[in-house]
């Protein structure tokens, strides 16, 4: 069964004190933007903090100098409300005595049509008052009170309108400073709906978002998808670590794409990630693994989708992530190359062209998190390659910590980490064993230099980033697609 | 002799084509960027292809209350950063990495659109519309 929530009906006023039924105005924000956004509408007024243009408090609205008597010379429009009854006020009070020919305020009610530009009808004028300036009759310095009855033809009505006040002259320049303008009435504009009337807002599930904007209408327990990016990013290991390899770094190559689905609370119901490995330029049987830096492993309920196989070096708690770990760590993958299997005996999968081509495999794993805990910002994945078996032997992104289990290898052959300063696989040089590009790229042909198939790479990291931070992109010189891989 | 002149001969014309075999493979790598394992990179540099950005977004004081999908993304190709359930008028402070590449995000709050550069780690931001001298 639908279930239909309608916006609150609430009357705080912008001043922080609350009038029941009533819709006003007073310029205390001293910031015209906040009624604008606010749905009010002002037509040659502004704010003023000048003492003797304020009437109460500590600011003023101010009209321009009058130039002519229309309408819609000068004016102050309400945001669309539900009138009520009883009478409009206002304080009003003039800047001089005289320079003035005729003054008049003009209350006027403009109904709601849909098909018109910012849903307005016609003006519809219903009372003003005027003054003439004489030498006998001279201008008022001082406050006056104003007060229009509200229309019989709107008052109470269930449909939007608003109501506009027009300051507007003739003669001289004298100008009107007006405050506290107070109308009888219900609210019913919607800020962020280009400040149009309410509409009843459909929420299927009754979580609290829109159907329109939630991607699960029917599961009160999530509301948002939250991407990584709206293409596919690409991993790239070289897995002689600690030693130098041939930096073709396509040892492993996988592509990712994560979601992190949160509810109504902003919270992190679950991880998906979507990972294919597509190339196995190695010998070895590499591993992959995901470290969420920071996330006890009891923040996770389940995993579900690893591709691990009863290895006998993984060893897995009861929810799915890998035990002995301070953080929570899910073994995605045992052996690549069981899930990408060469086809002709040669270990090596999908960099040598020519080569039989493998198909690869999209691995959906799914990590689901305690109810409420986790916001988007407290996941940072950590993702890594474990070398040929060995668990201890670990490969991440250069400065990423490693988990618990990867020990033993760190300041030996070419590896220069320092594990009590942070840094972490990376050589003498600053040169990593592992890339994370956010697109989905083609790789090195085996034994191709990684600079060979792009070829402003190595100006990107020499420039510390300044120049060709658009390296991995497809633009013209970019790459070399005669180095890169192909099938 | 007349062996010895013949070896001269073809010694020089050996030499002849070599510097210039030579000659041509400079030109062909004149312009060749370092192999990867000959880079020397500045400790400093972060390889990673994203960077970290703090928002604050200031809430607008509402005169009811006003709940929407508040969305962070890529104005130019609409990538989405962030997405969640906020109020109008809630201060909303994010961690979001976003490409490296990006050099300026929009928030959208409903209809509520406003741009703001990325070149900073520290964003401040608000959805007060912009005032003109009349607005409907």
């Amino acid at each position: 069964m639908k279930k239909i929530i309608l916006s609150l009906l609430s009357s705080v006023l912008i001043t922080g004190f609350i009038n029941a039924q009533t819709v006003s105005v007073n310029a205390e924000s001293g910031n015209r933007a906040i009624e604008q956004g606010n749905c009010w509408g002002f037509g040659s007024i502004g704010y003023t903090n000048t003492a003797a243009q304020i009437i109460t408090g500590s600011w003023s609205m101010r009209s321009n100098s009058p130039t002519n008597l229309d309408p819609g010379a000068c004016w102050i429009k309400s945001p669309w409300m539900k009138p009520g009854s009883g009478n409009i006020t206002l304080n009003i009070k003039f800047e001089a005595t005289s320079a003035a020919t005729i003054r008049r305020v003009i209350l006027s009610y403009i109904p709601y049509v849909a098909a018109n530009s910012y849903g307005e009808g016609n003006l519809t004028r219903f009372d003003s008052i005027t003054y003439t300036y004489s030498v006998s009759t001279p201008l008022p310095t001082s406050k006056q009170s104003l007060s229009f009855a509200i229309p019989s033809a709107i008052a109470n009505s269930s449909s939007a309108y608003k109501i506009q006040l027009s300051f507007v002259g003739t003669g001289g320049t004298t100008r009107y400073n007006i405050d506290d303008v107070v109308i009888p009435g219900t609210y019913f504009s919607d800020p962020s709906n280009n400040c149009l009337p309410r509409v009843e807002v459909v929420d299927t599930d009754g979580d609290g978002v829109a159907d329109k904007d939630d991607a699960y209408p029917n599961d009160s327990t999530r509301a948002y998808n939250n991407y990584s990016s709206s293409d596919y990013g690409t991993y790239l290991f070289e897995d002689n670590w600690p030693t130098t390899g041939d930096y073709d770094f396509n040892d492993l190559v996988i592509g990712y794409r994560y979601n992190m689905v949160t509810n109504s609370s902003n919270k992190v119901v679950e991880l998906k990630a979507n990972l294919v490995v597509r190339a196995s330029g190695a010998t070895f049987k590499n591993g992959f693994g995901i470290q969420l830096d920071g996330i006890s492993p009891s923040s996770v309920t389940k995993v579900t989708n690893s591709q691990t196989q009863s290895s006998s070096w993984v060893n897995t708690s009861s929810n799915g992530t890998e035990a002995n770990q301070t953080y929570a760590n899910i073994i995605v993958v045992d052996d690549a190359s069981r899930v990408l299997p060469s086809t002709n005996g040669n270990p090596i999968t999908n960099t040598i062209v020519g080569a039989p081509y493998t198909t690869p495999d999209t691995i959906n794993l799914t990590i689901s998190f305690v109810n409420n805990t986790l916001t988007t910002a407290d996941i940072k994945l950590n993702p890594y390659l474990i070398i040929n078996q060995t668990r201890s032997r670990e490969l991440h992104l250069a400065n990423r910590q490693p988990t618990s289990l990867a020990w033993n290898f760190f300041g030996t052959n070419d590896d220069d980490s320092n594990p009590s300063s942070g840094r972490y696989y990376v050589n003498k040089s600053n040169l990593p064993w592992a890339l994370d590009v956010p697109a989905t790229i083609p790789y090195p042909i085996e034994g191709v230099n990684v600079t060979k198939a792009f070829l402003f790479l190595a100006n990107w990291a020499q420039s510390n980033g300044t120049q060709n931070s658009d390296w991995y992109i497809n633009n013209s010189g970019n790459w070399d697609s005669g180095n890169m891989y192909s099938h | 002799m007349k062996k010895t002149n013949l070896l001269v001969i073809a010694a020089c014309t050996i030499a002849l084509f070599g510097l210039s075999c030579k000659k041509s493979a400079d030109v062909g790598n004149s312009n060749a960027s370092p192999t990867f394992g000959k880079l020397n990179v500045s400790s400093s540099f972060s390889w990673s292809p994203t960077k970290r950005i703090l928002l604050a977004i200031t809430g607008m004081p509402t005169t009811t209350t006003v709940v929407n999908t508040l969305r962070i993304v890529n104005p130019k190709n609409g990538e989405s950063y962030y997405t969640g359930l906020h109020k109008l008028d809630e201060n909303v402070s994010l961690k979001l990495n976003i490409p490296s590449v990006t050099d300026s995000i929009q928030i959208q709050f409903g209809s509520i659109r406003k741009n703001y550069t990325a070149q900073f780690i520290g964003i401040s931001a608000d959805y007060l519309p912009t005032i003109t001298q009349d607005n409907p």
